[in-house]
């Protein structure tokens, strides 16, 4: 089994394993004040700050969350009061999108979102043009890679802008962390979320990063856990794990992840007319591939990739059950049939030369079969056999 | 077995209501899940996602099972913490156009006390229950708190302090012939008693994961879709579990509680008859070597597995540096960093005295009956040591009534 | 919450932990604190007939820096002249022990008793002065 949907969800480190393993073996709750809650306080405390020095995040507040979601949820909710406008793109999240959405219709508030352009980079002049529209202060939420593209967004320029509109930002890092580096103080942002099964970690944990001067609500109400802002008892296993796999994730050699997808593109692009890689000239993920050619529908493209035992994707992984067209690639000027026919390959720290190659030959033979039979059912081709 | 528990500490671990140690058959459970069976359960487009969205179904049936619920009403969450906050939150706003009014108790977690107190800032009128001194409830002052707009009677199965079980079933049965939903944080209390969705009406439950030896990070709401209990979302994202809770489900923790599920459920009533033969012990011998000694909650309606007494004249967080060697609680564990004596034996009319002076020693799935004894042996020791040292203990032998002088406020 | 190794010595080994007769005209007994806030504290003093402090005892109903506060107090008066221990600060007892801020309060509570019994024992002498 090959599998290449990293972005969806990642393998688990074995050093995250170990952690872990570690870990469960041994037991307390941090809040309680006997030497067994203790110990445990005391090791969650070192691996928060650990994690944010991994993050650049340095002296501001490290919440631990159930991961992605959450974080993002409890970004947009916590600051809520306290703005009165929302800015996010087109090609966020769906955490992030129907986050907004929901509480539009609840409080009324201005929602809007910055186009992308051609390559998939967010339009920094129409950011400039919604923040000098909107209600003020205005919360920016605008990814730092996109999931399906890995196209980089101009982040620093974004906090800029922002700040210039006296703006909180947000931006969701799940993917881009561990795989670019990832500075919360140079990006300048005031809350980062990450996200631990994304790098090599365990599911069920991530974290959402603030400035430690930032007003802010919590989303889930209880215990007195993580400075009052997440109730609920903290899963040190997990947290541990996560911070195994981010220090492992940070010395992946992603000029090697690079160099794979790039061979993998270039030989399919010689091969085949009409194809077409999103985000191609714009700064992207080193491991993140979405392209497509009209004569190949996603399904097709699935099913004969995982006959031969290929695990890759057709977008992002959501709960329903129907293959709809990506938001991120129609907001980019895709047009439907197009996006119906992209795939999105995404490499990890278990990918090898061989995995790049045996796609490659899948796929070109997938292609150059339907290629001939589009060819074969054309009125001249058909005289010709006669 | 892959895994097994390692001590690493020399003390005896007293604080399963705190939380439980994982057990070592949900590790290796879990493992496969985390390891070479990863994938993202919404992935539909290979078999990684399948086998992950296989697991996760198997666990939801094994928690249902538990409750005689249908798996389809099964919610995963992070945790009870977040499915208190859901189910409260989630049904007072649903319903807020029509109804704006929920009962609860005032002995219930701080997530439940606080998720209401939010909703009360939203606009909603909350009643407090108050409880007997035994930490019941009474079913006649439920009866009158409910009116015509009241959308949600929330109560708690199992106490985390003092152990007592509330009447579920007669508040269930209430519940339902009023048309009220009614959610019951049963963290505490699910693997632990046998508890019925159906038989006792419940339209909302609150699971834990780490109280039964399951993971840390997982819970489970139960939302009842016959009659349908309708809720807003709380996290929001790409719609998992039935628009309730987004967020990719993690795989091996969901596996882990329905190991936990599975394991409580063959293990339960053997458990209880275990735990029964260590709290009777325990109670024997702390009771037959000191005086004064009160037991906090209800003597016959209550989890045996939890132990609350008020040792009088001896401090309790004294008391908890004499036996370090023991980890017990000397109230709640979420907020057993302040000082505030415990609300909730407050709630009961413990006074402030005696209240101070109280232990919670919870008994679990690895204690054994030498450590009942050790454990016993240590807290009598101690007692009589401070005692010995305390101006109350003295004043009291002396006849000296403690209510007569007047003290200082400080 | 950690402890320091002075809290834990003193609360383990604590010297000087005892009563003297309250009613002997040579003791002072300060009672402060309340049963209530979790806190009762006892100290005793006999006071020599030059007004120095021979012997200090204590009884404490509170937790462990509540039990060392006492205990360090004993230590730290005997020997000591009325004013002398009089002017004990509650800070200097916080600084020895090593106390975290929310123990604070426990080191009050030990400059109190000291002065409760000092005022105790003055208003004996006095009464006993006026009687003669």
């Amino acid at each position: 089994m090959i599998y290449m949907d990293y972005n969806a969800s990642c393998p688990i480190r074995l050093e995250a394993l170990q952690a872990m393993i570690e870990a469960y073996a041994t037991w307390g709750n941090p809040s309680s004040i006997h030497r067994f809650g203790r110990a445990k306080g005391d090791q969650l405390e070192n691996a928060r700050t650990q994690m944010a020095q991994l993050i650049g995040a340095e002296g501001h507040t490290l919440i631990v969350t159930s991961g992605g979601s959450e974080s993002n949820t409890l970004a947009l909710s916590g600051c809520q009061k306290f703005v009165n406008s929302r800015i996010t793109s087109t090609i966020e999240h769906d955490s992030v999108l129907n986050n907004c959405a929901q509480n539009l219709t609840q409080e009324g508030e201005t929602h809007r979102m910055v186009r992308v352009t051609s390559e998939g980079i967010i339009d920094l002049a129409h950011l400039e043009e919604i923040l000098s529209q909107s209600a003020k202060p205005a919360l920016v939420s605008i990814m730092l890679a996109n999931n399906e593209t890995g196209v980089i967004q101009p982040i620093q320029e974004v906090a800029h802008l922002a700040k210039a509109h006296d703006a909180l930002v947000h931006t969701d890092a799940s993917q881009a962390f561990g795989k670019i580096p990832v500075s919360f103080v140079d990006l300048g942002v005031d809350m980062m979320t990450v996200s631990g099964h994304k790098i090599g970690g365990p599911l069920g944990v991530g974290a959402l990063i603030l400035k430690s001067n930032i007003k802010f609500e919590p989303l889930i109400r209880g215990g007195l856990q993580e400075k009052g802002l997440r109730a609920g008892t903290e899963n040190i296993p997990a947290f541990l794990g996560f911070l195994a796999a981010a220090e492992a994730a940070l010395r992946d050699d992603m000029i090697f992840l690079a160099g794979l997808r790039n061979h993998l593109e270039k030989t399919l692009e010689s091969e085949v007319t009409n194809f077409k890689i999103y985000g191609k000239n714009a700064p992207r993920l080193p491991n993140t591939s979405c392209f497509s050619t009209l004569s190949l529908t996603q399904e097709s493209q699935l099913m004969a990739l995982d006959l031969e035992g290929i695990a890759v994707s057709a977008g992002a992984a959501c709960a329903s059950k129907k293959m709809r067209a990506s938001h991120v690639l129609l907001a980019m000027g895709s047009t439907l049939d197009e996006a119906k026919c992209a795939l999105r390959v995404s490499l990890g720290h278990q990918t090898k030369p061989a995995d790049i190659d045996a796609l490659t030959q899948t796929w070109l033979n997938l292609y150059f079969r339907v290629h001939r039979r589009l060819h074969e059912n054309t009125p001249l081709t058909r005289t010709a056999t006669c | 077995m892959l895994t097994s528990l390692k001590k690493t500490y020399p003390e005896i671990y007293l604080d399963y209501q705190a939380t439980t140690p994982c057990d070592p058959r949900v590790v290796d459970a879990m493992i496969p899940y985390f390891s070479e069976r990863f994938g993202n359960p919404h992935s539909r487009n290979h078999v990684y996602g399948w086998d992950a969205e296989e697991a996760i179904e198997q666990a939801r049936i094994q928690v249902a099972k538990l409750i005689n619920a249908d798996p389809k009403d099964i919610i995963f969450t992070s945790g009870a913490t977040e499915s208190n906050n859901l189910a409260i939150k989630g049904v007072a706003r649903f319903y807020k156009e029509k109804k704006r009014h929920i009962i609860t108790c005032v002995t219930e977690h701080k997530c439940v006390l606080d998720s209401c107190r939010h909703l009360e800032q939203e606009g909603f009128r909350i009643t407090y229950l108050p409880v007997n001194p035994n930490g019941l409830i009474d079913l006649a002052t439920l009866v009158s708190a409910i009116c015509d707009d009241t959308v949600l009677v929330s109560i708690m199965a199992v106490n985390n302090e003092i152990g007592v079980i509330q009447p579920i079933g007669e508040i269930g049965k209430i519940c339902r012939e009023r048309g009220v939903f009614f959610h019951t944080d049963a963290a505490q209390a699910f693997g632990k008693i046998p508890l019925d969705v159906d038989a006792m009406n419940i339209d909302l439950m609150s699971i834990s994961g780490h109280k039964i030896y399951g993971p840390k990070g997982i819970g489970a709401l139960y939302v009842r879709r016959k009659p349908r209990v309708r809720l807003e979302a709380l996290i929001h994202g790409g719609g998992q579990e039935r628009g309730m809770r987004s967020g990719t489900l993690p795989t091996p923790l969901c596996v882990g509680l329905g190991k936990a599920a599975e394991i409580a459920a063959a293990e339960m009533s053997q458990e209880q008859t275990r735990l029964k033969a260590l709290y009777d012990r325990f109670y024997k011998k702390i009771t037959e070597a000191l005086d004064e000694v009160y037991l906090n909650g209800d003597v016959t309606h209550r989890f045996l597995g939890n132990i609350n007494l008020s040792f009088a004249y001896v401090e309790g967080e004294g008391l908890m540096m004499g036996i370090k060697d023991l980890s017990v609680s000397s109230g709640s564990a979420c907020t057993s960093a302040s000082l505030e004596p415990s609300y909730v034996l407050h709630a009961l009319g413990v006074e402030d005295e005696l209240a101070h002076t109280s232990l919670r020693v919870g008994f679990g799935r690895f204690t054994t009956m030498d450590e009942v004894d050790t454990a016993a042996q240590i807290i009598i020791d101690q007692v009589q040591k401070l005692r010995k040292i305390s101006p109350l203990w003295e004043m009291a032998q002396e006849g000296i009534d403690i209510k007569s002088i007047q003290w200082a406020a400080h | 919450m950690a402890y320091s190794s002075k809290v834990i010595d003193h609360f383990e080994n604590p010297r000087n932990a005892g009563s003297l007769d309250p009613k002997a005209t040579d003791v002072g007994t300060g009672l402060v604190g309340a049963p209530a806030c979790g806190d009762v504290l006892k100290l005793q003093i006999r006071v020599n007939e030059a007004g120095i402090i021979q012997e200090a005892k204590f009884k404490t109903f509170g937790c462990g820096s509540a039990i060392a506060s006492s205990s360090l107090v004993t230590e730290m008066i005997r020997g000591k002249t009325l004013d002398e221990a009089g002017a004990i600060k509650n800070t200097v007892i916080a600084q020895e022990l090593e106390l975290p801020p929310v123990k604070i309060h426990c080191s009050m509570l030990a400059e109190d008793a000291i002065k409760a019994a000092i005022a105790d024992y003055l208003s004996k002498k006095e009464a006993g002065s006026s009687q003669a």
